[in-house]
């Protein structure tokens, strides 16, 4: 019994360390960077060696490689988890697998593809297009997994009622379950969408470039973004730059917050209601 | 009618990002100065785009090979496998010579050292001595924390040539991906060595004397400092050269003007031309 | 229509693996063994060296003393979690954990270059950038997997089981430790393999905390380079087809295998952790 006390407090204790820690990082990071936002910071390019400006170009760029990524990744995925959920034959067992393997698959390897395929194979070059590809085949195996288990979950008197009133199954699919997993869906897409915008080796081998003095005007230049700016300045800049990193980090952070936020907001709407 | 738009869309992009772009890659030493040119460039011609980066000569000139860039910064000279694998694609590069460098030897300002000659250089790069002490008994007996640039920078094939000689660097040498980070670790640590090119020296690190000799810039012009070297831009000259009047020839032209040279010497570098 | 869509899966793992393939081929044909039994990484020098033993057993060593640490740490916090955490503490613990896993390795990255890696300097460590960081780094971004799943293995356990073992008398602590974690057996174990397939495929973290030197580092304090960090720190200055590029490729074939072995081992275990 004593023993039982003791280990509990240990084990509470670990895990309250843990979640300091955790905590912390992100507290410094955010607060290590906020001091630097400013409307310049946000609007204009980077100048006088990152030493001044702002990051506006890997906004842009970021948000631009979001929507290509989400434009094939999200209909690729979803289509994908309805299959998965709704038919059950030979193909079913070999999709599931690939996602699997495809989901534990290391970024750099995905870079390496995107480079060997993408790039140079279809002849893209280091654009923005290879690298919403790679990304969207990085998200491809979340959506899908998170649209099939929210379909899974959808009542069968849903389904059932559907077909009793006369619909397809293409009907049903997509005038019915469909809409009702929307918050599920949505939900996974914020997840593989967080997760993609934090990305950075993929990025790096496929599309993206040190400093550019325009923005992205097609979908085969290449991109400034986020994660891959903080990269080149934390490896490649000096002191004198450091300022820039921290910021763009600190903001980097807070979108994913918001996104992630918003995803497990949802979420728990989700189970409420199915409760 | 909606799909002839859209891809009537799809070309109009692509055309006009493929329109009037520069595209600028390879040495992280001449990266600061092409900076500087692109930024008063960017003021005569405010219609065009500029991209550029500067992740190691290597990668300028193997950009030049797969044709992904329009100029390549090189800090060394074409090695012989370039040179015969331009002959292998019938290519041919155009070196133009744009500055002078020298590769400076710094250490901590604290460390009671002020010169060094090639051979004990040679030494602590191939791992002969590893010890502060064995240098000079007067040094601490603190483990020396040798920093190189990567293979991919051309600063990194010069030193190899003309210090090392052919031989191995030690398998412990820290490889970064930027002079800026190496004049960032030595002015912390002071039992670090590092080399860069004396453009990127500033006040917070102790550059010593090679053989001698210090890296200034009379030093460098009359070939009295044994680390120097020109800087180059290669471009692609295959197709013959480049047009007066085309975005290469005009940025190239600026780079040799007055204004553009300089430039190199408020990067810190030694003007080639108007000596 | 849905169908083929969704074949795409299928496809994209298949064309990865094909690719990833074709090009590592060309480098197993030409250098074979070396790439396991030599320590020498000198893929530019004339002739190159392509010993990769260095990288892979570097690699082999951060997974190993990561795992270490996040294993247990991971079924601590989660057993925690489940046994006696109440459910304020619970969600909350778990919701921080859970944005740690959306926080792109990027910011961890550069949150221990900003505020870890000065504090050993302070201590008289003169190497800033280290194994040790390195798994410090690979502990914060896999943590919540090892967290996440561990917890949702034991909380998966049917509760009666769990309810049946207090009424006989046992404590909480003996209950999951000894009941529920064996009931949960299966999915503990999946838990585990799929934080090593996380910490194996982390790549931005140990680029820029890991120190780039490919030594078999032998103190904590020794830099150390994983074939990931080799991989995207040399892609840039390949040339598409040479030796060296074909070399990655190979590196990342390793990796590809590696990963795909650990997703087979967590499907088996996970197929036995459902009845």
């Amino acid at each position: 019994m004593k023993r039982d006390l003791v280990l509990s407090q240990v084990f509470r204790i670990v895990s309250y360390v843990v979640f300091s820690i955790i905590l912390l990082m992100f507290v410094l990071v955010i607060l290590g960077g906020i001091r630097y936002f400013s409307v310049s910071f946000f609007t204009e390019y980077p100048k006088n060696n990152m030493r001044e400006g702002g990051i506006f170009p890997a906004i842009l760029g970021s948000f631009y490689l979001m929507v290509l990524t989400f434009i094939v990744a999200v209909p690729l995925g979803v289509f994908t988890g309805v299959f998965l959920s709704e038919w059950e034959n030979f193909f079913t067992k070999w999709i599931d697998v690939s996602l699997t393997s495809l989901s534990g698959i290391p970024s750099i390897v995905y870079g390496l593809f995107g480079l060997a395929f993408f790039c140079v194979a279809l002849g893209f070059g280091t654009s923005m297009l290879a690298a919403a590809l790679t990304l969207s085949l990085m998200t491809l195996p979340v959506i899908a997994s998170a649209t099939k288990e929210t379909l899974k979950a959808i009542p069968v008197e849903l389904r059932e009622a559907a077909y009793a009133l006369g619909a397809t199954k293409i009907e049903v699919i997509f005038k019915v379950l469909i809409p009702a997993a929307k918050r599920g869906i949505v939900t996974a897409v914020l997840v593989g969408g967080g997760r993609a915008l934090g990305e950075t080796a993929p990025v790096l081998l496929t599309g993206a470039v040190f400093y550019s003095t325009f923005l992205p005007r097609s979908v085969f230049s290449p991109v400034m973004t986020l994660p891959t700016h903080i990269y080149y300045i934390m490896m490649a800049y000096g002191e004198k730059a450091q300022w820039m990193a921290r910021a763009t980090a600190a903001l980097l952070l807070i979108v994913v917050a918001i996104i992630y936020s918003l995803a497990f907001y949802l979420r728990r709407r989700e189970h409420g209601r199915s409760h | 009618m909606r799909k002839f738009l859209l891809n009537a869309l799809l070309v109009c992009l692509v055309a006009v990002g493929l329109a009037q772009t520069l595209v600028i890659k390879g040495s992280n030493t001449i990266f600061p100065i092409a900076q500087l040119w692109i930024e008063e460039f960017k003021k005569l011609r405010p219609e065009v785009k500029i991209t550029l980066e500067g992740a190691g000569s290597s990668t300028g000139i193997a950009a030049l090979f797969n044709g992904t860039t329009d100029i390549a910064n090189s800090s060394r000279w074409l090695k012989k496998e370039e040179i015969q694998k331009m002959n292998q694609e019938g290519k041919y590069f155009i070196p133009f010579l744009v500055a002078f460098d020298g590769i400076a030897v710094i250490v901590n300002k604290s460390l009671p050292i002020d010169e060094i000659s090639i051979e004990t250089l040679k030494k602590i790069y191939t791992g002969e001595i590893t010890y502060w002490s064995q240098v000079n008994p007067n040094l601490p007996r603190q483990q020396i924390v040798v920093y190189s640039r990567n293979t991919a920078s051309g600063t990194y094939e010069v030193f190899e040539t003309k210090v090392l000689k052919g031989a191995r660097m030690a398998p412990h040498v820290r490889m970064v991906e930027s002079s800026q980070v190496e004049i960032e670790s030595v002015a912390k640590n002071p039992y670090a060595i590092a080399y860069t090119g004396v453009g990127y020296v500033t006040e917070s690190v102790k550059v010593l004397k090679v053989d001698g000799v210090y890296p200034t810039k009379e030093n460098i012009l009359r070939g009295r400092y044994p680390l120097a070297r020109p800087l180059f831009m290669f471009v692609d000259g295959t197709n013959g050269f480049p047009e007066p009047g085309s975005l290469i020839y005009d940025f190239i032209m600026f780079a040799f003007s007055k204004r553009g040279q300089e430039l190199v010497e408020k990067a810190g570098y030694i003007a080639a031309y108007g000596q | 229509m849905v169908f083929v869509l969704a074949g795409t899966g299928v496809l994209a793992l298949s064309l990865v693996v094909l690719f990833i393939l074709k090009e590592a081929i060309p480098a197993f044909v030409k250098v074979g063994k070396e790439f396991f039994t030599s320590v020498y990484w000198y893929p530019t020098s004339s002739p190159p060296e392509f010993g990769m033993l260095a990288m892979i057993v570097g690699t082999l060593l951060l997974t190993v003393t990561s795992s270490a640490v996040l294993i247990p740490l991971g079924y601590v916090v989660a057993f925690f979690l489940h046994t006696y955490a109440k459910n304020l503490e619970k969600d909350l613990i778990r919701t921080v954990v859970e944005f740690l896993a959306g926080t792109p390795s990027v910011i961890i990255g550069t949150f221990i270059l900003v505020y870890v890696s000065p504090i050993l300097i302070n201590f008289g460590i003169w190497s800033p950038q280290n194994f040790l960081l390195a798994t410090v780094g690979l502990i914060l971004a896999a943590l919540p997997y090892s967290v996440s799943l561990s917890l949702e293995a034991l909380d998966s356990v049917d509760v009666s089981l769990e309810e049946s073992a207090l009424a006989l008398g046992a404590t909480k602590f003996a209950t999951t430790l000894r009941v529920t974690t064996r009931a949960a057996l299966p999915g503990v174990l999946n838990a585990f393999v799929l934080t090593i397939n996380r910490v194996v495929g982390e790549t931005i973290i140990v680029l820029m905390v890991g120190g780039g030197a490919a030594i078999i580092p032998r103190s904590l304090f020794d830099p150390v380079r994983p074939l990931t960090a080799a991989i995207a720190s040399e892609m840039g200055e390949v040339a598409v087809g040479s030796l060296h590029y074909h070399a990655l490729f190979a590196a990342g074939l390793i990796l590809l295998s590696v990963s795909l072995f650990l997703t087979g081992l967590s499907r088996y275990l996970s197929r036995r952790a459902q009845p």
